[in-house]
């Protein structure tokens, strides 16, 4: 790995991936889907995680009150790019207490029709997904 | 592999171009919605650069290697988009690949004949031109990724030697015709120092190249001809020069005369004569040509037999008349 390699993985753990409001986002939006049929030990370990490594500002507390929007989440992700990245994540996540529930699925489409994707795409985004291993 | 690990490895892509045509010169990479991913790994390989396009400026250029996308090696990019969050998004960002490898055997030719003013082509107190044509082939490479793509590329997604090849064609040819005419070098004489024309051209395209941020690095002239008419003249000069006749009017004389003598009609001569536009003075001079080639009081004998026969072989005269002559000065001997 080059000095600059080296110098922007340091980067990376210091920082937060991604804008606030962005991070705000996706830590509402995970959160809001893997309620969805209720939320499983793995997930809440993996979004608890998720708020502290990103450090976040709030914590898994906070989030039992927020609320979710499909809607908001495509006027503040703006770039497809980034809302596939959502999409796939919050596959990931609803699938690793090892189930992918009709419910989940269906709320997954919802915000996936919100960000104006094709079937096609999201079905995609669900086999690139679902390659992922988190723990 | 926890969530922030899962979002961090969407973010780090890999950015590289194999080409595996001869004949792109620059391409852009595909990636939707041109976003660069968190510490993407950019890939030029030998013989490549990579120009980064912020919002259709262009940014920072990079050479062979990989290159760790990061604001230390992003000077302008990380300037120009001024960052709030330093790197950690992803960014928008064009990304344009630049082939550097030499393109071979490009061709280019005249596509209209040049005009070239050459002394020896003058008449009647007139400045001699001739126009001639000329083709070959040339190298060419790009030596400044930035230059190029600012001068030549814009939006393009791609561009091939197809896409420049006229321009390139018609700066050469502009350049061949300056070169041509400041080179002092007689149009018959072009043939023998193609090389020498080929380096003048070479040098006087250098600059124009330059702007573009492209390097001639070979131009070869394969072959410069001149229009029909005057190639069938300089041969008809040849021959004239080979059969020792220094005149034209004489040369044209006789061979009015040889066509003359070939029509069964009795008036032919004659016909032939006003044919060709000969009038008295034209008759006047044949015979003082003939009479100079073949009856000449200071030739010899034997130099008048050889021009007989050189004749005779040429075809300007028949088995009868050449006979008949040559017994006429055996005998006059």
């Amino acid at each position: 790995m080059s000095d600059n390699a080296v110098a922007c993985s340091n980067m990376s753990t210091a920082n937060p991936p991604m804008p606030p409001e962005e991070l705000d986002v996706f830590v509402r939006g995970l959160y809001y889907l893997a309620k969805v049929d209720g939320i499983d030990p793995r997930e809440e370990r993996l979004i608890v995680e998720f708020l502290r490594e990103t450090q976040a500002g709030i914590t898994f507390e906070d989030l039992q009150g927020s609320t979710f929007d499909p809607r908001e989440a495509a006027v503040v992700l703006e770039t497809s790019y980034l809302r596939r990245v959502f999409v796939r994540a919050a596959i990931a996540l609803v699938k690793a207490d090892g189930r992918f529930t009709d419910a989940e699925r269906r709320a997954i489409g919802e915000i996936a029709d919100a960000f104006g994707m094709s079937n096609a795409e999201f079905g995609e985004l669900e086999q690139e997904a679902s390659r992922a291993r988190l723990e | 592999m926890g969530l922030l690990s899962f979002i961090r490895n969407q973010l780090i892509d890999v950015v590289e171009w194999l080409d595996d045509t001869n004949y792109t010169l620059v391409w852009r990479f595909p990636d939707e919605d041109h976003e660069v991913k968190n510490a993407a790994k950019l890939i030029c390989r030998e013989g490549q650069a990579a120009v980064l396009v912020n919002e259709g400026k262009l940014a920072d250029v990079f050479g062979p290697g990989t290159h760790t996308l990061s604001t230390q090696n992003l000077p302008v990019l990380s300037s120009l988009r001024g960052w709030k969050y330093g790197f950690e998004s992803p960014f928008k960002v064009e990304i344009y690949f630049i082939n550097l490898r030499q393109y071979l055997d490009q061709k280019w030719g005249t596509a209209n004949p040049v005009l070239i003013r050459d002394p020896e082509f003058g008449a009647a107190g007139k400045p001699g031109r001739v126009r001639l044509r000329a083709y070959g082939s040339y190298n060419f490479r790009i030596v400044d990724p930035g230059l190029f793509f600012r001068e030549v590329v814009g939006t393009q997604g791609c561009v091939t030697t197809e896409d420049i090849e006229g321009h390139l064609k018609r700066l050469l040819v502009s350049s061949f015709s300056q070169a041509a005419a400041k080179s002092e070098l007689r149009v018959m004489d072009m043939a023998a120092h193609h090389e020498v024309l080929g380096n003048a051209v070479k040098e006087a395209i250098a600059i124009d190249f330059a702007r573009l941020g492209i390097a001639l690095t070979m131009f070869v002239i394969e072959n410069i001809s001149l229009p029909p008419e005057v190639e069938k003249a300089i041969d008809l000069a040849a021959a004239q020069a080979a059969r020792g006749i220094d005149n034209t009017m004489a040369w044209e004389g006789v061979q009015a005369l040889r066509d003359a003598a070939r029509q069964p009609d009795g008036n032919s001569a004659l016909t032939a004569g006003m044919g060709a536009g000969i009038g008295m003075g034209m008759g006047q001079a044949m015979s003082h040509v003939m009479a100079g080639s073949l009856g000449g009081a200071s030739n010899n004998l034997e130099d008048k037999l050889r021009k007989l026969k050189a004749m005779f072989e040429s075809g300007l005269l028949t088995q009868d008349e050449y006979t008949q002559k040559k017994q006429q000065l055996l005998a006059a001997f």
